[in-house]
């Protein structure tokens, strides 16, 4: 899928077309997110174990370690199985990352918040107006 | 017993890690649409706001009891 097309004037910015698969891309995002900071959480756990000296905070800091590195594994097996992740092939991974990282490209150059979003102007007559709703 | 500079320094860093990623799964929750990826997502909110009140336990324990430089 492209998020651009052959004319671009004759695109509308809010045109359903360029919201196709985007839940799944969202959620391959937000995953992919969520990988990274239990990955960031298990190490700074780990380092932080590493650091301390008093037992009540080793002891803590061991369960938040185990309970992070359980986390990881949830989330990694989730992605694997839904083929947003894939550890053992690596040209698959590298064409994903590849194609994701092109479609990011494509979505810094979108004007997604644009100033005026008015329809008014774009129809000749309302809607209501055979019912003269116009003049109320 | 108190507890060291560094470890408090430690505990410190890792609580305020922990508070931008709860933000960030809770706030992520409500636009994700796969179910089991919501489903883990809700449990970090939960498991993140225990380990969060248990670092902040110790945070406080430190800051009671003194802290040795």
């Amino acid at each position: 899928m492209t998020l651009s097309q052959a004319d671009p004037v004759k695109m509308d910015y809010v045109d359903p077309a360029n919201s196709l698969n985007m839940p799944e891309m969202a959620d391959m995002t937000f995953a992919m997110d969520f990988l990274s900071r239990a990955k960031e959480g298990v190490r700074s756990t780990a380092a932080a174990l590493t650091e301390t000296v008093s037992p009540e905070a080793r002891a803590l800091l061991r369960d938040q370690l185990r309970q992070g590195i359980a986390l990881h594994q949830e989330i990694s097996e989730l992605m694997i199985r839904k083929k947003w992740f894939h550890p053992y092939e690596l040209p698959e991974q590298y064409r994903l990352d590849l194609l994701s990282a092109g479609q990011t490209l494509e979505i810094g150059k979108l004007n997604l918040f644009p100033g005026d979003t008015s329809r008014k102007g774009m129809f000749d007559r309302t809607p209501d107006e055979h019912k003269g709703g116009s003049m109320a | 017993m108190s507890y060291a500079l560094h470890e408090t320094l430690e505990v410190h860093e890792l609580a305020a890690f922990k508070t931008v990623s709860l933000t960030k799964s809770k706030t992520m929750k409500a636009l994700v649409s796969d179910p089991a990826l919501k489903a883990i997502l809700q449990r970090d909110v939960e498991v993140s706001t225990r380990q969060l009140q248990e670092l902040g336990d110790i945070l406080s324990a430190a800051a009671e009891r003194g802290i040795k430089a």
